[in-house]
């Protein structure tokens, strides 16, 4: 079966990238948030990486010699990922284009630029995403890494090459969401746990390998929806990101009787609910659709307001009765949005539940219990 | 109140002519006679008052809250604050200096000066701002932007007809100012550029940076424009830079004299006033005031040092306090000057050497990204590694503040380095910069006197 | 504590016993529960139904149905308090808020990461200054000049309250700034939940008058204490079992799950 196909593919995976190193191929790391167009590192003949391992407490720990505690602990898995050098995928990368986003994230580009033993390009995000010259600096900067990506690798990146990747991507974005949209009237046919596993595969295997394993799920699924009598009340779950490795909230969900239909998340469905425009002036069709046509992050300005009705709206489309609110401790924007959020969702009677975590396992009672009297609140409890 | 005003540098007359006004603005945040009374402990205790230039920094600052407080019934029809937006002094300035009516504060400072380090009650405008977003706990939410927030949910100061930010230091304001926008209806304008600059081009990557803020800027004084109604031209910039010269000076000349004197000829805690003073919109009439108070200070200074007068032993260690004094709250400068340490800077007034000479007042204003603390990681270390040299410390003290994502996240290769180029000890000292009950005396005390046995002076 | 209550179909407390747990404690519900039954009479087949709840719901065996203690406090509070629409429950461990409309759970705020605020927090402070826990509350209301205590830490504040003893700060005044920095820190947790003045204060730390009064100072209203602020979740518990109870009659249905019998939790052997 598929899950089969793509468990095998992940378990070779990091083999299968240190042969192609040996032939000359490089592989280039980046960070979730979707902000870095991997089109423009896929027709450059690189592998691009999307680096989102997390949910395990230890690696968060070890980076506390590099970084304070305040940092969010997905920016300090990662240093602890590298520093540890037990992950391979963080020591074969030769490169990170990083995305210039949050404070954390951009902490940990600097870090590993003074460490000096890395290849580093920051690519800036304007956090102003609506702004006129913005987009012009984003999409010359896209230009930008198209150079050095040539230059890094060797090969040249022409417009033909990126016109493919587009294409490319876009098919596994319009699989993701056809997926999503199956969630909608079946939600027993995927669960959460399983579809962020799927989306997080995408950001390790291979790019045309994943879009063929996507398609074969779609099809087997699409022939089995039918609508679902809702006996589990039906769950949103909102927030920065659910990392590769940190399932806790997702697993207790299931067990205390939810179904999480749809999620929000960073490298969720902002990156997959709309495709890149494939014609004309490519790099600006990429600037564009990562940077603007998009629903913002919450680092980015104006965005508490447009992220609320993008919510607002899943929750009408995918018939959701509470919300959860997933941030990781110390992530001082979603933090403070938390707040408006619940205003907002509490004016319009929607529960919500809004937990914490910095991936430590005593963590697992306290959520227990909060997941457990949510959902006792959305369902009844006679 | 009257002893307290003259502790705070006002004359007779004008004690006469503002003591109603000042009466009901401090009534207003709520001001006790008890208050007033641990205002006058406090300046004695922890502020050189006896210096002249010292009282009239305290002056302007209680004008200033004054002001603020009681703008709206005073007659300002625009009201625009500022918080966290560096150049927002000069354009503020500007407002102000053209019209009498438009009331341009940089929030925060000042009343963290007075309600905070004066009368040691900024708590309850914090604990105002927990009970909104910015809640107290693990997040670590910075209380400069608490202060903030806590001044405008409290209403303790009037609601403005605009809020100004930058994300260039801090994504926690932009944020905040958002969601004061949805929740409260006050239009919000902010400024950013890219932090996206590489160690290997750091040059150009500033000159990016800093084009991409003057544009930036550039859109906020039209959005100013619209609400003030009148135009903010390069002009009228120009003149309150050129003005500003004369403060840019003088503080810079009283900071010169105390890294350059043996003994350390005022008590570390004052240096807040100078980084508060520089902050203040003043109006071009009023600037004058400001150039006064450092040109008096350092005058008195100078004459402390001809006499080889210290607040702490000569032959002290002297250290860099990375960041700013404490912005609320004195007791630790304090304590590391009663324990005998010398704080001779902090990282504050270090910056990348850039020459960028221009006539635009946007670029020019932008230029504030060639500080250290606009600086990213790889470039930073070794600009306070040179800072450290350059001064000759015995020590560095990293009070990294906490709630700041941007700086706190150097602090521990920041050590690392500086021990390793250096060889001499850095006291890591986790810190929150803008709230008094970060203070554990017991626990610093501690630690800092064990930091001043690991100095040793080095033969002359 | 392990709190059993037995209710009848008239809502009428037929027992109730409350019962420090303990480590060995926790595997013997079965023995607080044969207690329960005595107190009212009752063979534990006369029992309708089960419900288990709080930190150790796992434990009881026996229980028909787990629900959260939040649910049940909720509904336990509004058979005091029709009107309550804020329960601020502050036990041994945690503290938490309650958003209740029509005895109903609507929201909820747990603090339970660590023990500053808690019951164990004044249990350490009590002991600190050399006085009972239950002395706390007495002694606090002479006070006319509460300190401020600026530690949020238990350990840091245990030594603020040493420090300002030895120098001499009258004993009244540093319990009733102890109880204030609790008063403040509960409120501000509370505030996004309120929606009016019908609050209701419970909790083992709600005996504490002093505790009270801070409370209200801090929240700027009255608060309803229950006389017995240790059952308010095992009444509740009760009172959905009553109503789960009737709802499977009405719908022909069985509430137990499998057989039930009055063990020990047998995961602990």
């Amino acid at each position: 079966m598929e899950e089969n196909r793509l468990a095998a593919h992940l378990r070779d995976r990091p083999a299968q990238l240190a042969e192609a190193k040996k032939d000359g191929v490089k592989i280039i790391g980046t960070f979730p948030g979707n902000y870095v167009p991997e089109e423009i590192i896929y027709a450059s003949g690189a592998v691009p990486l999307c680096l989102t391992h997390g949910g395990n407490p230890h690696p968060a720990d070890a980076a506390l010699s590099v970084l304070p505690h305040v940092f969010c602990p997905f920016a300090r898995a990662q240093i602890g990922e590298r520093l540890l050098k037990e992950n391979p995928y963080y020591s074969m990368i030769d490169m990170l284009v990083a995305p210039i986003t949050c404070q954390h994230l951009k902490k940990v580009a600097e870090v590993w630029e003074y460490d000096g033993d890395l290849e580093i390009f920051k690519l800036g995000i304007p956090h102003k995403f609506d702004g006129d010259f913005e987009l012009e600096y984003f999409t010359d900067r896209l230009r930008v890494l198209k150079d050095r990506l040539q230059a890094f690798t060797g090969n040249e990146i022409t417009d033909e090459k990126i016109a493919g990747a587009i294409a490319l991507y876009n098919r596994m974005r319009e699989l993701l969401k056809n997926i999503s949209l199956i969630r909608r009237t079946s939600p027993s046919l995927v669960s959460a746990l399983d579809f962020v596993k799927l989306n997080h595969a995408s950001f390790y295997a291979d790019p045309d390998f994943m879009v063929d394993v996507l398609d074969s799920i779609y099809q087997e699924l699409k022939d089995k929806q039918q609508e679902s009598k809702a006996d589990s009340p039906r769950l949103m779950l909102l927030g920065p990101n659910i990392s590769y490795g940190d399932y806790t909230v997702l697993e207790l969900v299931k067990t205390a009787g939810g179904e999480i239909v749809i999620e929000e998340i960073c490298e969720g469905i902002r990156y997959y609910w709309h495709t890149i425009e494939n014609k004309g002036d490519l790099y600006q069709s990429l600037a564009r659709g990562y940077l603007v046509d998009r629903v913002p992050c919450a680092f980015m300005r104006d965005s508490a307001k447009k992220r609320l009705d993008f919510a607002l709206k899943l929750v009408k489309d995918f018939n959701v009765s509470g919300v959860i609110w997933y941030e990781l401790l110390c992530c001082e924007t979603y933090d403070s949005e938390s707040y408006y959020f619940a205003h907002e969702m509490s004016e319009r009677n929607i529960p919500m539940l809004i937990l914490e975590s910095d991936y430590g396992t005593a963590d697992t009672g306290q959520l227990k219990t909060r997941i457990e009297a949510f959902i006792e609140i959305v369902k009844g409890v006679t | 109140m009257i002893e307290l005003l003259e502790l705070c540098g006002f004359e007779k007359q004008e004690i006469e002519a503002e003591l109603p006004r000042i009466e009901k603005a401090f009534n207003r945040l709520g001001i006790t006679t008890e208050d007033i009374e641990r205002g006058k402990q406090r300046l004695n205790k922890y502020y050189d008052v006896e210096l002249k230039g010292i009282r009239k920094v305290f002056r302007l600052c209680v004008r200033e809250v004054v002001s603020a407080v009681l703008a709206r019934e005073e007659g300002k029809k625009k009201i625009i604050y500022g918080f966290m937006a560096p150049g927002w002094e000069i354009i503020g300035s500007a407002l102000v200096s053209k019209s009498s009516e438009v009331y341009a504060a940089n929030l925060s400072w000042a009343f963290q000066v007075v309600l905070g380090c004066v009368f040691g009650k900024i708590v309850p405008i914090l604990e105002a701002a927990e009970k909104k977003w910015l809640k107290a706990g693990v997040v670590t939410h910075c209380a400069n932007v608490k202060t903030f927030l806590g001044l405008i949910v409290s209403e303790s100061v009037p609601r403005p007809d605009m809020l100004i930010t930058s994300g260039s230091l801090c994504e926690t304001a932009p944020k905040t100012l958002d969601l004061l926008h949805e929740l409260y209806g006050i239009p919000v304008c902010c400024y950013d550029t890219c932090q996206d600059r590489e160690l290997s081009d750091y040059l150009d990557g500033t000159k990016r940076a800093i084009d991409m803020s003057a544009k930036s800027l550039r859109r906020l004084t039209e959005r100013i424009q619209e609400v003030v109604g009148f135009e903010i031209t390069n002009d009228m910039l120009r003149e309150v830079m050129d003005a500003r010269g004369g403060l840019d000076r003088g503080i810079r000349n009283i900071r010169r004299l105390i890294e350059n004197s043996d003994p350390l000829p005022i008590r570390a805690a004052n240096d807040n006033l100078w980084t508060i003073l520089n902050m203040l919109t003043l109006s071009i009439d009023d600037l004058p005031d400001a150039i006064d108070a450092t040109n008096t200070a350092y005058a008195e200074l100078q004459e402390r040092v001809d006499k080889g007068l210290g607040v702490v032993e000569k032959g002290a260690p002297r250290i860099l306090a990375m960041l700013f004094a404490q912005h609320a709250d004195p007791r630790l400068e304090h304590l590391a000057g009663e324990l005998g340490i010398a704080i001779v800077a902090s990282d504050i007034g270090l910056a990348v050497p850039y020459d960028g000479a221009t006539e635009d007042p946007y670029v020019e204003i932008s230029m504030y990204l060639r500080g250290s603390l606009s600086t990213s990681l790889p470039r930073r270390i070794p600009l306070i590694v040179e800072g450290c040299k350059r001064l000759k410390v015995d020590g560095v003290l990293d009070r990294f503040h906490a709630g700041c994502r941007f700086v706190s996240g150097d602090a521990p290769l920041l050590k690392d380095a500086i021990e390793k180029e250096i060889g001499i000890p850095v006291l890591l000292l986790e810190w929150e910069n803008f709230d008094p009950r970060i203070y554990k005396h017991e626990e610093y005390k501690r630690r800092l006197e064990v930091f001043k046995t690991m100095m040793v002076k080095k033969p002359a | 504590m392990t709190k059993v209550v037995i209710l009848d179909s008239d809502e009428k407390i037929l027992a109730s016993v409350i019962n420090h747990t303990g480590a060995e404690h926790r595997r013997l519900a079965n023995k607080v529960m044969e207690e329960a039954l005595e107190q009212a009479g009752l063979s534990f087949d006369e029992i309708s139904c089960v419900i288990a709840t709080g930190y150790g719901r796992i434990t009881v065996p026996f229980a028909d149905r787990q629900i959260t203690e939040l649910t049940c406090h909720a509904r336990g509070v509004s058979s005091f308090f029709p009107d309550v629409t804020l329960a601020i429950d502050i036990g041994g461990q945690d503290v938490k808020g309650l958003k209740i409309k029509d005895g109903r759970l609507l929201d909820f705020t747990i603090s339970d990461k660590c023990a500053a605020g808690t019951g164990r927090f004044l249990e350490i402070i009590a002991d600190a200054l050399g006085i009972k826990l239950e002395d706390l509350g007495d002694i606090s209301l002479k006070s006319s000049n509460k300190v401020s205590i600026s530690s949020t830490c238990t350990v840091f504040a245990r030594q603020e309250v040493i420090s300002r003893l030895s120098e001499g700060t009258p004993l009244e005044d540093i319990v009733a700034g102890i109880h204030d920095a609790i008063a403040s820190r509960v409120a501000r947790m509370v505030e996004r939940l309120r929606v009016g003045p019908d609050i209701l204060f419970t909790g083992g730390v709600a005996k504490n008058i002093g505790v009270v009064r801070a409370l209200e100072a801090n929240l700027g209203c009255e608060v309803l204490v229950p006389e017995e602020p240790l059952l308010s979740g095992a009444i509740g518990a009760a009172l959905l079992g009553k109503e789960i109870t009737l709802k499977a009659l009405a719908n022909g249905e069985s509430i137990r799950k499998g057989e039930r019998r009055l063990d020990e939790a047998t995961f602990f052997k």
